[in-house]
Order: structure tokens, then sequence, then C-alpha cells
């Protein structure tokens, strides 16, 4: 029994190993017979597009996909990359990275102080089953961007489109839907009569006392009013008249007539904490469903090519936000597609089809295959065969030099310049701005002293790391903006350069003292703590290791803590770090107001200021390029100022091209940060 | 003997719960969930919007909420959807486990197949230059952690003398087809099946040897030799189906770790098993996979030690059931 | 006949020798002796020891700190320290700069210099390996000898949690472990001892497996039916009569460990989760023979800590095969 276990299992090993030892030898052979296996792949496609060269099939090297082939839920890039080829867009951005026509067109007019895009399909255009393309795909998308339950990473459904917010939010709190409906509504099927009096003529001026209250003990702790009963002393402080003697009431009803009744804006903008609905009961805030709301008003289909999207506000990328979206075939992924359930779309996230350059085939293996979709309205790509390859990023260089792939971004450093110019007979490369940029951002909620933070960007020795990282593939910038957009200031001075005096001037001002070797204000030392991401190989690195030791010869402390990504931003976004070193990427436009504005969603700096808002406000508005570059300039100055944020470097992007199999002519001839290979794969030849 | 291994299958349960229980606390407690990952970045992503996506995944449920919710769909065998990979796991798993399957497979048998006659050698010729060199390799390939043993190896193979392709699982560029195919899989999983082999060997390789030794001063082996036996048939009958048992209960513990090193290994290659997607979904706080790939390697271990104690048990009849 | 006689008197001569032998020599200096037989086992000896000094005098007498970082005027490549009073404008930072009489073994892609970093890491890595198998050990033997001798519903309890702690698979939850301490706020100069202490918590598990297995046979002895009759206490049993009978195995997984936990440690620090920057360990240092330039133009940087890695853990090994060879009587030659 137990010799025969003992055979079956040599069998095994022996086959295993011959099996290997085979492998071997045809790693060998398939060197050498590259042409054999290339006919007959192209018997194979011959149907649609063959190649005239000896190479028909195009490799891209990429990092590990996600599998989700849909560019309505794709979130990695590696996965869009994928789908840029197999789905077209209305309008694309050229090499400079301007918005032009594509599969259509789009045009913006002003109409009673709303704006409305005017988009416009091409005639003739097919996906690559044979369906014509109408609008009705593009609307399509729009509708799945906005669906109350899409959890992908388009920010369409917060577009300030018309009736965007009523289809997003089909569901809102009670209170909204009370007051939205007006204390004479008359329909009952929400809630009933009694709750909505007791809402207006109870409990919403008692909520009203507490708001106007809040406001009067805002002023007395300011020094405004003497006591909390001076109710009327405190509203003229505020702006608004009360007679003497007035009640806090009083002065919530001065405001409501300020405010002609709306409520909501004037709970947004006179509140000294909380909000006026805050202050009301919890019953309030339970959700009631509103689902008549079926579409998006201010989205309209004129024929079966056109549609319109109206804007209720100027928004300076609104035709990339309108015009740059995929087309995606209505017929085969919204069959059964109804509002708040996208199941069936998901479904499909596996098997994508569109009107682009390409069709997908299949995903095995680590690798994407496409096939040429000879209905591609701009001609069928030459290259029958794409393939993209999740290889490891330590490895691309490598596999263009082996041949093994041919085209691909490996991450730019002296080194793999150096080698690529070793190589020239072998592979070719460009270079291109990356569109973002490296900061160190400070909360200024835990360093509330400006002072502490002047200091500390002082301590930022930036030019000699950003330099013997990247050399020439890097520069370092002196404002939070990544000098790929247009608007960015070039000729901007460096705010604070590398100092330590005058650092440890500024903790004095701040009023730290150097006592026993320790820097320490009130008896504590000053202490922050960094976070950074992957520190071992990260070109800001250095300027943390200069930073702790000038600090520890100041007496004072820098804790740096190396953290994964996702916990580091998961910190960052918790307020749990006093600084930290990030990058951003992906900038298309000069729109600031996520990272800074006071209500931005990644202002993570907690730093809040009306200027930097209003002039922020005033950009998004301003149509005139040399009007806007120079707000946008006043801008990152005040920012600057407020020593929040320390922008670091710009790096160049690189790709790399096998020489051997490509015909080098083919590929664009200015690649940017904008337009690379993939932007005219229907001219890519081989050789 | 039955009603042992009854009771002992009931217990795995009971353990595989505890187990269940701590994976899933331990992974919910990290600070950075999913949603935080995929949107950080990206400045266009508001607060509302995260909250609107963490309520989609079930995120704002508490740990016990969580987890009990968990429980419920994976006693129908529902392990829940990978956010990541937007599917059912079961079906992530299924369709990513055969190269891990085949990574640990063949390893083990070479590991095996190398590892018994090797070891046997070294055991007869104690403290020979032929046992010196032997157990000297074989800590060799375990005292260096396998990143780097891959790293040089490629180097020196792929890269150096490009006998063997540097990663991944196929040869993109060509449309293999059928035996080829075949060929192509088997010449890319060269490599790791290599370094597997080299960093898993020494172990087990020490293992025989040390059990060899043993035997082979047994009392009836001195018999077995004492009255004739030529030395094959002693080595061969007596003394190695001795040695067997044990080498069967370390090789039925050997699986889970061979799975666990995928987590390296498969990165490196990158070859898309489990393993590799198992370290992504860690970085990306996709819960519901790492779940079920813990959950996997615990019922792989489990059964490991399982089977090991009931072999155990079997043979030496001292231990008190 | 002459010869016979011979043989008989050499007999005889061995026999005495060997007898004296008996007398005079303690287990211990038996085991020593074996020990020392094993040339494979005094060469991990040798090589621990210059270890040891190496990384505990070692940084005594390097004239930089650990994440010093070095400056390069990139106009005259002359090579400034940290501290000096520099004009900025024209400093690069000294990365991977060559072996030179300043670096012996050239600085890391951060500029710091890597034979000091050898030094300190050395001590992080050692001293991870002795104390996760110190935790390991404390907790193996204290639960596995609870397990072995009482039996029942203790060993059935203690044996679960074995099983619990053995399904674990170790890499995925350290990876998720050591993001938690970050949550928590631990500094990184203390996260390592964190670490430390989870590897021994997780480590534990085959420690006490072993040590049960060995006291459930070994209660089944004469020797300790024996002593069961003489009607001593419980805890002079397990810790005079078991568990000293155990030592030879937990002496032997503990030199082992030390050599795994090494390994371990590298392994997450490949994966980035281990020792905290800045602070170096062999592992970490390791880890950038993955950068595939780094391997091909700078094996100034990959080799040494690798090369460093291999010596130890073999050592170890080497220790831990001769330990064995030499408590076990029966493989005397």
């Amino acid at each position: 029994m137990k010799k025969a276990f003992l055979s079956v299992l040599l069998c095994v090993a022996m086959c295993a190993t011959l099996l290997v030892g085979c492998g071997n030898k045809e790693a060998a052979a398939t060197t050498t017979t590259d042409s054999s296996e290339t006919t007959e792949t192209t018997e194979a496609a011959a149907e649609t597009v063959t190649a005239p060269g000896t190479y028909d099939t195009l490799v891209v090297g990429t990092q590990v996909f996600d599998g989700v082939f849909d560019p309505l839920f794709s979130s990695s890039a590696y996965d869009t990359q994928v789908n840029d080829m197999i789905f077209t867009s209305v309008c694309v951005l050229d090499p400079d990275g301007k918005l032009v026509d594509n599969a259509g067109h789009v045009e913006v007019e002003e109409k009673d102080g709303k704006y409305v895009y005017t988009v416009t399909l091409q005639d003739g255009l097919k996906f690559s089953d044979g369906e014509p393309v109408t609008i009705d795909d593009l609307l399509f998308t729009y509708y799945v961007f906005a669906d109350p339950t899409y959890d992908g990473s388009s920010t369409f459904g917060t577009l300030d489109i018309e009736g965007m917010a009523d289809y997003v939010d089909s569901a809102a709190p009670l209170w909204k839907c009370m007051m939205n409906a007006g204390a004479e509504n008359t329909d009952f099927s929400k809630w009933d009569e009694a709750t909505q009096k007791k809402f207006f003529e109870e409990d919403l001026p008692t909520a009203g006392a507490a708001f106007a209250q809040e406001i009067v003990d805002y002023c007395v702790d300011a020094g405004y009013a003497a006591d909390a009963n001076d109710v009327s002393t405190a509203a003229g402080a505020w702006g608004f008249e009360v007679a003497e003697g007035g009640t806090a009431e009083d002065f919530f009803n001065a405001m409501v007539e300020a405010y002609g009744g709306d409520l909501l804006n004037l709970s947004n903008t006179e509140s000294a904490g909380s909000s006026l609905f805050d202050l009301l009961d919890a019953s309030y805030a339970e959700a009631i469903e509103l689902s008549d709301v079926n579409e998006i008003t201010g989205i309209k289909k004129v024929d079966d090519l056109t549609c319109t999207v109206t804007f209720n506000s100027p928004n300076i990328s609104g035709d990339k936000l309108v015009a740059w979206q995929p087309i995606v075939p209505k017929h085969y992924y919204g069959k059964d597609f109804k509002k708040g359930d996208l199941t069936a779309v998901k479904a499909l996230n596996n098997a994508p089809l569109g009107s682009g350059p390409y069709t997908f085939v299949s995903y095995e293996n680590n690798i994407v295959t496409l096939a040429a979709n000879p209905n591609y309205f701009k001609g069928a790509p030459q290259i029958p065969n794409l393939k993209f390859q999740a290889v490891d990023e330590n490895t691309k260089v490598d596999l263009i030099l082996n041949g093994d792939i041919d085209i691909t971004d490996p991450s730019a450093s002296l080194e793999v310049v150096a080698q690529m110019e070793d190589n020239k007979d072998k592979a070719s490369y460009s270079l291109v701005d990356n569109p973002g940029y490296g900061y160190i951002g400070i909360n200024a909620e835990n360093v509330p002293d400006i002072n502490v933070r002047k200091g500390l960007m002082c301590l930022m020795n930036r030019e000699p790391a950003v330099k013997s990282y990247y050399g020439d593939l890097a520069e370092v910038i002196e404002r939070p903006m990544t000098p790929t957009v247009a608007e960015y200031p070039r000729d901007a001075k460096p705010f604070y350069s590398y100092d330590p005096a005058k650092a440890l001037e500024y903790f004095k001002e701040a009023g730290y003292e150097q006592k026993d070797g320790k820097l320490v204000k009130d008896g504590k030392q000053l202490v922050i703590k960094v976070g950074i991401g992957d520190a071992s190989s990260h070109p800001s690195t250095p300027i943390l290791t200069q930073m702790a030791n000038d600090m520890a010869d100041m007496g004072a402390e820098l804790v740096v803590n190396d953290l994964q990504f996702s916990v580091l931003t998961d910190m960052v976004q918790g307020g749990e770090l006093d600084m930290w070193v990030m990058a951003w990427g992906n900038a298309t436009d000069c729109d600031n107001t996520q990272m800074f504005g006071s209500k931005g969603g990644s202002n993570y700096q907690h730093y809040y200021s009306d200027e930097i808002d209003a002039l922020q406000a005033k950009i998004l508005q301003t149509v005139d390029f040399d009007e806007r570059a120079a707000l946008v300039a006043e801008e990152l100055d005040l920012i600057m100022d407020a020593a929040i944020y320390m922008p670091v470097y710009q790096r160049k992007n690189m790709e790399i091209y096998n020489a051997t199999t490509l015909n080098i002519d083919t590929l664009p001839e200015r690649t940017t940060t904008y337009y690379n290979y993939a932007s005219q794969i229907e001219k890519l030849q081989m050789n | 003997m039955r009603q042992y291994i009854i009771k002992r299958v009931i217990v795995s349960f009971i353990v595989l719960f505890l187990v269940s229980i701590l994976l899933y606390s331990i992974a919910r407690s990290v600070p950075g969930d999913y949603v935080a990952n995929v949107t950080g970045g990206n400045p266009n992503i508001t607060p509302e919007m995260q909250e609107r996506m963490r309520e989609l995944y079930g995120l704002d449920k508490g740990i016990l909420e969580g987890y009990i919710s968990w429980l419920k769909d994976a006693l129908h065998g529902d392990l829940g959807t990978s956010f990541k990979y937007q599917k059912p796991v079961v079906e992530v798993i299924k369709s990513y486990m055969a190269p891990t399957f085949a990574l640990a497979f063949i390893s083990m048998v070479l590991e095996v197949a190398l590892a018994i006659p090797l070891g046997i050698i070294a055991a007869r010729k104690q403290y020979s230059m032929t046992d010196y060199t032997i157990v000297a390799i074989a800590i060799l390939g375990i005292s260096l952690p396998s990143f780097f043993f891959a790293s040089v190896l490629r180097r020196w193979l792929s890269i150096g003398l490009g006998i063997l392709p540097i990663s991944g699982m196929v040869t993109a560029r060509a449309n293999y087809q059928g035996f080829d195919l075949f060929l192509d899989y088997a010449k890319h999983f060269t490599l790791p099946i290599i370094v597997f082999v080299i960093t898993g060997i020494g172990s087990l390789l020490r293992y025989v040897r040390t059990n060899m030794l043993e035997v082979l001063s047994a009392d009836y082996v001195r018999t077995a030799r004492a009255k004739g036996l030529p030395e094959r048939k002693v080595i061969g009958k007596h003394a190695f189906r001795n040695t067997l048992i044990p080498i069967v209960t370390i090789v039925g513990g050997m699986i889970p770790s061979l799975f666990s090193g995928a987590v390296i290994t498969e990165g490196i290659f990158s070859l898309e098993g489990l393993g590799s997607i198992a370290l992504k979904a860690v970085y990306n706080g996709d819960i519901p996979y790492l779940m079920g790939f813990n959950m996997f390697i615990a019922v792989l271990t489990l059964i490991g030690t399982l089977v090991s104690d009931i072999l155990y048990a079997v043979v030496d009849p001292r231990v008190r059931y | 006949m002459e010869d016979n006689k011979e043989l008989l008197k050499k007999n005889l001569q061995e026999q005495d020798e060997f007898e004296k032998n008996q007398v005079i020599m303690t287990p211990g200096q038996l085991v020593a002796k074996r020990f020392f037989r094993n040339k494979l086992a005094c060469i991990g000896v040798a090589i621990i020891a210059v270890m040891a000094l190496f990384c505990i005098i070692g940084p005594f007498l390097t004239p930089y700190g650990e994440y010093e970082i070095f400056y390069k005027d990139m106009a005259t490549g002359e090579e400034h320290r940290m501290q000096e009073e520099l004009d900025m404008s024209q400093m690069g930072i000294n990365v991977k700069a060559p072996i030179s009489e300043a670096h012996w073994l050239g600085t890391d892609t951060d500029g710091r210099d890597v034979f000091t970093r050898l030094m300190y890491g050395g001590r992080i890595s050692l001293t991870v390996g002795f104390v996760v198998v110190i935790i390991e050990l404390i907790l193996g033997i204290f639960l596995g000898g609870l397990a072995g001798y009482y039996g029942g519903a203790v060993d059935m309890v203690i044996m679960r949690l074995v099983e619990v702690f053995y399904s674990l698979p170790f890499i995925p939850i350290m990876l998720i472990l050591s993001s938690l301490f970050v949550g928590y706020n631990i500094s990184p100069q203390y996260k390592i001892y964190f670490i430390m202490i989870v590897m021994g918590i997780l480590d534990w598990a085959g420690v006490a497996r072993n040590v049960r297995a060995q006291i459930l046979s070994l209660r089944e002895m004469e020797y300790m039916q024996a002593a069961e009759s003489t009607g001593i206490k419980t805890t002079r049993k397990i810790f005079k009569h078991l568990v000293p009978n155990t030592m030879p195995i937990i002496i032997l997984i503990a030199t082992m460990d030390v050599g795994s936990v090494i390994l371990y440690e590298s392994v997450l620090s490949y994966l980035g989760v281990g020792i905290a920057w800045p602070y170096a360990s062999w592992g970490n240092m390791a880890n950038t023979v993955a950068d595939s330039i780094i391997l091909k133009n700078y094996p100034n940087i990959w080799a040494p800590p690798g090369i460093l890695i291999l010596l130890t853990v073999l050592a170890f090994n080497f220790i831990g095969d001769g330990m064995r060879d030499a408590f076990d009587p029966r493989m005397k030659r």
C-alpha cells in the first residue's frame, strides 16, 4: 500500500519535472520561430483586419487590473486604459489639453442666466455590433452617473445641473419636505396634518429661537453684546434690527423677514455653529421617499443625435463634463435599466461593448485581449490585435528590452532614462509632464498657530531631495497647482526657502522658548506628527530626514509615520496628522475648491478663509483666460501665505516603446500629458 | 476511533467559527477602509458621496452587526460581494484559484519527490561530505527570504541568460492554443516553482533526515542488518516505511504555508492568483474578499491538522483519544 | 594470535576510556562534546558570535548616524554632512554613492551610509529574532505544558486555541495588524516592540503543540509513573520532571525559530509593514533587491544585507541541527 502510494507520488513528480523541462526547451525555440506562429494567428483574424508586417499583436504593459471593464464603474487607471480603447466620447483632448470634436460636437450658450450645452453626435456612427449610435446612448451614461445608487467614481451626479439634485436626492429628510411644501400644504400622503401644524407652529419657532440665541451667545463671547438677554445689541452686531428688549424669537423673525422666508439659505449663512435644522427634534430628520422624480429636467433630448444639458451656474469645465464622457450602448447595457437599480448594468462589467477602435475579446491570465473594430468611425486600426498585460512595475524596462511587450510606462528615473539611451537601437521613450504634483500639507486645526506653520515651511529643504531623486525629470514647484494647468503662475517666486535660523525665529514668535535643550511653550514641547506613504522610496523622504534633524537640534521633535497608502489617506481625512506628504493627480482645470474651499471635501488642512472662497467662486465664473490666471495667482499666494500647503515637485511621466516591433514613426508627433499613442491608436503600425 | 473523528470534525467547526470572528474583527478595525482608498487622491469626491458609498457597502454598520450579517450569508455559502471586483467572492476565488493551486500542487510534489531521496541519502551517510553538502544546500534555501531568491534568480535566469520568461502567465504576443498554450504556461511557471521548491524543501528534507536517523538506530533495523539483508532492502523495506507516516503528517501541514507563500511569490511574478489579489485586498480594504481568502486558508489548515491528528492517533496507540 | 591480542587490548583500552568518560562527564558536557564535534554547528556558533559583535559594538565605532543623509556639492562633488551649514542652492543628496573610503559600502537610495545601517539593522533584526522567540516560548511552554499534563477539558480548550492561532494566515494578518498600530497612534519608534509582541503571540501555537506532544508521551513513561506513585506535588511533577525532558525540543525550536523570525521580519518589510522608516533592519535593507535597477547596478546596496541574513539564518539552523543531534543519544556515532 505504502509502496504504491510512493510510486504514484514519484510518477507525478517525474511528469511534472519533464513538463517543466519541456517548457525550457520551448522557451529557446519560440524566439526563433516567431514568424511561423504569427502566420497562424493572422489567418484567424483574416476576416477583419490583417497586419502588413511581421507582427500583428501590440502588447501594452500595464499594471494589475481590477477587471471592471465598464467605463461607468471602473475606478482603476489600468481598467480605464482598456476602456478607452473600447469606447468613444463626443469630444476628446488635443495635445494641448483643449477639448476638440471627436464623435460629435459640443456648444454652450447662456440663456436667462443658465448655461445650456448642446451636444451633437456625428451621423452614421456604429457600435461594434453594428447598431447605430444615438443620443439615447449618451443620455444613458448621464442617467447611470446620476443614479441614486451609483457608486462609481464619476462626480457627474454632483454637478449643478437643473433638476439634478432632485433626481439624485429622491429621498429627503422630513423637515426639508415640509419646508418645501410650505405651511399651506394640503397633500398629507407622506405626513399628516397634525405633524405639519406642530412643525410650523411650535417646533420651527422654538428651533428658530434657539438658533438666534446661539448667535447672541456667540456675540456675548466675542464681546459684541453684554449678556445673553441683550438680544437687541447682538442682533445689531449681526446686521439685523431688533427692538430694545426683544427676544431671541424676535431676532429670528427679523432674520426670516430679511431672507424672505428662505430658511435653508438663512441657516447656511447666519449660523453661529448649529444649523437651524440640527436644532429640530430628531424625528424630523427621518427620510421621506420622493420617488416621483424620474428624470433630470436639465437634460433634454432634442432629436436622435442632439441633446441639451442645462447648468444653473457657470462651470469652466462644463464642456468637458458633458462631452468627455463615454458613449455607452443603451440597447446593450440598459435593456432593463430603471432608476435605483444598477445591477443589470454592473452584470456586464466584464463584457464591454462600445464604439471605440477595438472590441473586447477576453480577459484571462492577467491579459486583456482586444481585436480591431472594423466599424470604427475613424477607420479600422492597422494592428489587428491589441493586448494589455499586467506586469510588475520593477520589470517593465526589462520586458521592453527583452521584446516581451511593446509599450509601457515605467516610473521615470534617471537610471531608466540612462538605460533607454544605452539601448537606442531597441527602444525609444517619451517624457511628458504628470498632471499632478507632490506636496506637504499641514492641518491648520492641529497646528493652529500660523507662525509655527511658517516655521515648519522654512525647514523644508526641497531642492536637493527632488534634484537627486529625479534629476531633470521633475521640477520643484512653488505654488500648489500642477503646471500642466494653463493658469499656473509660472513666474512665481519661492514663498519659503530653506532656512533653519528663520524657522527658529518663527517658532519663537509663536511663543516657543528653548529651555534645557527643548523647544517649549507653556511647558509643552513642539512635537509634529507627519505621515508619509512608502517612505523608503519616496522623493520627499530626505526632506523629512533633514527636517527631523533640524528640529531635533532646536529641541523639537518630528515624528515620522511611514504608512500604507490607504491608512495614510484615512488618517489625513480623519485629521489625525499634523502634517502629511501626498500627491494629487489627474488635474484637468484650475478649480481648487475641493482642496482649499471652506466647503471642499478634500480640505484636509481645515483652513477656512472667506477671502479664498470668494476668489474661487470668482475664478469659476471668469471666462476670460488672462483675467482668470491673475485671479488664480492671487488665490495661490493667499494659500501659500496661510502656510498650509508646501508644493514639492511636479514630475514627468515616461512611456517607453519597443523599436524592434513598433514602427516608431507612426507614434504621435507630439506626445503630451493629454495625448499619447492611445489617442491615435488607429494610425499606429507594427513592423 | 470513528467517534474520535466525528468529535474532531465538530470541534474543527467550532474552531472555524472562532477564527472567523477573530478575522472579521481584525479586518474591520483597520483604519482606512475601501471607500477612503478608492476615493483618496480624487479631488472631486465629496464627503456625501463617501457616506453614500459606505452605506452601499455596509461599512456604516458596526463590527458586530457586520459580522452577524456576514456569518448569515456565509452559512448559505455566500461570502459576500468583493468591493473591488464587484463580483461574488466565491466566484472571484473560483476564477483565480487555478494558478495558485497549480503552483502549490506542483511545488509540493516536487518538494516531496526531492526531499525524500535526498534526506535518506544524507541520513545514511551522516557526517559525511555528502551529508554536509545536502544539508547545507537545503538550509541555504530556507535562509533567505523568498522575495530575495525570486529577484536574484530572475535577474540571472530571465534577464541575464534569457532562458525563462520574466513574469506573467503566458506570452502575450503569441496566441497559443492547445498544447502550445500548455507549454507556454509551464515555461512561465518554472521560475515561481523553482523559488517555491528552493524555499520550501529545506524543512521537509531535514525532517526526513532526522526521522531516518532515528529509525536507522532502531533495534529492528540492526536486526535486519544482522540477519544479512542487503542494505537496499533494509532501507527501503524496514527503515523507510517507518518514517513515512510522520512525513505524511508534515506534508499535510505544508499546504497552508504554500498558500500564504503565494501572497508574495505570485506578486513578484505577476501571476494572477489568490495570493496576489489577497495582498491587494489588504491594501484596498476589500474586506469580503479578504475574509473569503483568510477563511479559505483557515479551512485548509484545519483539514491539514485534522488529518495529521487522526493519522497520529492511528499510528501512536499511546495517545489517548 | 598476535593480532587478536592486540585487538583485545585495544578494545579494553577503549572501553576503559569510555568508562572513564562516562564517569567524568556530566550529561551537559556530553551534549556539548557531541555538539562541538559537528563542524557545521561550530561554524554556526562562530558566525553568530561575529554577527553579535558587529551589531553590538559596531555602532559605537562608526562616525555616522543610522539615518543620517549626506549632501553632495553638485559643482565640486565634495561631500557634506547633514549638520553642516550649507549653501543649499547647489547641494544634491549623495545617493547611491559607490564604495569609497568614507562609505565602505556606499550610500543607499536616500543617501545614507549602508555599512552603518547594516550594523544598526542587525541590532534590530537579531533583537526581533530573540524577543519574538522568548515570547512564543513563554506562552507555548506554559500552555503546552498545561494541556499536555492535565489533558481533558484544559487540553481541549488550549488545543482549540492552538488551532485557532494555527489557522490565522500569518502574512495577511500581520499586514492588517500593522496598519492598526498606526491607527491607534503608536509612534514609529515603538512600533517595533508591538510587532515583536504580535509575532510572538501569533507564533506560540507551534511551540505549544510540540511541548504538549512531548509531554503526552513522556507522561506515559515508567519514570513518570514512578514519580506519580511517590505523590509529589503537581507543579513539581510538571516543572521538575516533565519540562526538563522537553528541553531538547524547546531549545531546538528556539534556535530554528530565531532564524525564521528574522526571515519573517524581512518579508514584512518587503510588504512595507515591517520596521518603520527611518530605522534600519536587514529585512528592509534587503528588499531593495526588488528594484531591478538597484539589482542590476548597485550590488553594494542589496547584497550585503542579503548575505548577512543568509549567514545568520544559516548559522542558527546549523546550530539547531547540531543541537538536535547532540541531544539525542540515539544519534551517537
